[in-house]
């Protein structure tokens, strides 16, 4: 039997990313070459610790959907990226082969001047989403995040 | 500024939070510390820094209430959910920004006594609704 409550979710219960598929979202990717779209809030890095994780982005207490984010390296020295995004309590963690190339990282969702590009889907939760990030060596500002989010009542 | 300065909370309302690290940070659009005593007044609509002068000056004048308001300066300070009287808590605001802007680090929005000290000027009718949210900006840069 078709149930219309499958077709449409009741509010509260709506449908989150569980898993991420794409070349530039997966363990040992090389990463892409990206570009900042317009749109997009900018955070350089800051102060990180070699494979120590920092939290960037925190949401509690609300659903939302992030329609663009990107993590990229700010300069050729050979890094790896590790990410760990956490949907509602599941944590989607990989990192990245050695990165040597400015501007190359990861498209965890939206889309980036990559060439035959498609737009990787947006990253939905319900109720709460964390972005955390570590580089493979102790530095300063040499990874730049770029997101574009809503979140909802 | 520290790393742990640069994360940004925001109260989305019913329960909601978001706490983004923000680097680098927004430049500043207002002075919010270290406001003098001239800058302080500069705040204010024209007439509104004579009356708080008057204000200041009889705030130990028992027999004095600001003209026209409907609340007494000896009323309890329940705009600000304080048992004690609008009288002693503006006479320690007073004090406080008179020792910041005579040789003190000047007055700083952030304050604890600064908010609270225009809620009541509101309350005395001293300032208009509304303007309280513009002061506590600080001074535009």
């Amino acid at each position: 039997m078709f149930l219309r409550s499958a077709m449409f979710p009741t509010a509260g219960s709506r449908k989150i990313t569980r898993a991420l598929f794409s070349r530039y979202a997966i363990a040992s990717t090389a990463g892409v070459a990206i570009t900042s779209v317009g749109p997009a809030i900018i955070t350089l890095s800051g102060a990180m610790t070699a494979t120590t994780l920092k939290s960037f982005l925190s949401v509690s207490g609300a659903s939302g959907e992030m329609t663009h984010l990107t993590i990229r390296t700010a300069d050729a020295t050979a890094r790896t990226i590790r990410v760990v995004l956490t949907i509602d309590g599941t944590a989607y963690d990989f990192t990245t082969a050695s990165i040597s190339t400015s501007g190359t990282g990861v498209l965890l969702a939206g889309t980036s001047n990559i060439t035959n590009a498609v737009i990787i889907p947006s990253i939905k939760w319900n109720s709460t989403f964390t972005i955390q990030a570590a580089s493979s060596v102790t530095e300063t500002d040499k990874l730049t995040i770029e997101w574009v989010y809503n979140t909802e009542a | 500024m520290s790393d742990e300065d640069k994360y940004v909370e925001t109260d989305l309302g019913g329960g909601g939070v978001i706490v983004e690290f923000v680097n680098p940070p927004p430049t500043p659009t207002h002075k919010t510390k270290g406001i003098s005593a001239i800058e302080w007044r500069r705040l204010f609509q024209p007439n509104e820094p004579f009356i708080l002068d008057e204000l200041r000056a009889n705030i130990d004048n028992m027999a004095y209430e600001v003209a026209g308001s409907a609340v007494s300066l000896d009323d309890p300070a329940a705009a600000i959910n304080l048992a004690i009287t609008y009288r002693q808590f503006l006479r320690t605001c007073f004090e406080a920004f008179k020792e910041a802007t005579n040789g003190g680090n000047g007055i700083d929005v952030e304050d604890v006594l600064t908010y609270p000290s225009l809620v009541c000027f509101e309350a005395f009718g001293i300032i208009a609704a509304g303007r309280k949210e513009i002061i506590i900006q600080g001074v535009p840069l």
